[in-house]
């Protein structure tokens, strides 16, 4: 698969937008009475985009090398690669952040599932992923852009394998 | 929650012999008094190119498919009266390693903000500035005033 990260991302944010949705935080009226969150692919930070709550952001971390599942995995073989993936909630009380990365870690933990190619909009089924762990809530390092919204500002980091063939 | 409703003052007053159209004149006038001669010296305001696209694409536009057609809409820079405030880059550090960059501060009349309060990024000399921020807008009874912050976008 071209461009692998890129759909994993994109994979990853239509999950996390229709599971959220089928738990109630999309579509109004929205669960606990608060505002229907907005999920976005980017750090609204980073982009120099005002954040408002509630919104829930789906980032990539740092990928390490590609490791291999068999041997041989290079020529034919079995590999994958290990990737981070961030849900950064920012929501209007510290609670809902809470509530929020529960329904995430719900979602994600232990799941399997083919990546699916953004380009075509088919599943690929010679990319698949498996969520091996998910870390959270976390309370993220001070920064000062996102000073305000420290307190209601949780993380969720989920370590995702993607194997495919070579 | 509804709005509270608006305390400003009446308009012009009588004993002024003065209105909103005739201030906006004049001080245009005295702005371009202050600009320089050269065009290419005097404030623009750029907006960043449009691309579009009909294939599935992520939030930024961009494409997954790299064979993709994409249309790509130059902007068009504007030139409207201005003032403006240089601020030298202060050569200092913040705790998070943050030199704070040169600035311009750019003040507008309502008429022609409304023009330019999209604008991504501004032009002086070449030198380019990014939007940063925009300050609490005021007003000279009728006639409003707007502040822009843009910070330099190379420093040396």
């Amino acid at each position: 698969m071209r461009h692998r990260s890129r759909h994993l991302h994109a994979t990853f944010l239509d999950l996390t937008i229709s599971g959220l949705t089928t738990l109630g935080w999309i579509t109004s009226p929205v669960i606990f009475g608060t505002t229907p969150v907005t999920i976005v692919d980017y750090q609204p930070d980073v982009r120099g985009v005002a954040i408002a709550p509630n919104t829930v952001a789906v980032t990539l971390g740092d990928a390490p090398a590609d490791s291999d599942e068999e041997l041989g995995g290079q020529s034919g073989g079995l590999r994958s690669g290990f990737y981070p993936i961030f849900f950064d909630a920012y929501m209007v009380e510290e609670s809902l952040s809470l509530a929020m990365c529960d329904d995430i870690r719900q979602l994600f933990d232990l799941k399997i599932g083919q990546v699916v190619d953004h380009a075509t909009g088919t599943p690929d089924p010679q990319v698949q992923y498996q969520v091996e762990e998910m870390f959270g809530p976390e309370e993220p390092a001070s920064l000062g852009s996102a000073e305000q919204f420290k307190k209601n500002w949780r993380v969720m980091r989920a370590g995702v394998r993607v194997y495919y063939q070579t | 929650m509804s709005e509270p409703a608006s305390i400003k003052p009446a308009s012009f007053p009588p004993w002024a012999a003065a209105d909103a159209t005739n201030f906006r004149n004049a001080m245009h006038f005295v702005m371009g008094m202050g600009m320089p001669v050269d065009a290419a010296a005097q404030v623009a305001f750029h907006w960043h190119a449009v691309t579009s696209t009909t294939a599935a694409k992520d939030s930024l536009g961009v494409p997954f498919s790299p064979t993709a057609t994409v249309t790509t809409t130059p902007s068009v820079a504007l030139r409207v009266p201005y003032f403006v405030e240089w601020i030298e880059v202060a050569g200092t550090t913040t705790r998070l390693g943050v030199v704070v960059p040169a600035r311009v501060r750019v003040w507008l009349l309502d008429d022609d903000y409304d023009d330019v309060k999209t604008a991504d990024y501004l032009v002086i000399d070449g030198e380019k500035y990014l939007r940063h921020l925009e300050e609490p807008s005021y007003a000279i009874f009728d006639v409003g005033v707007h502040c822009i912050t843009f910070i330099a976008e190379n420093e040396r």
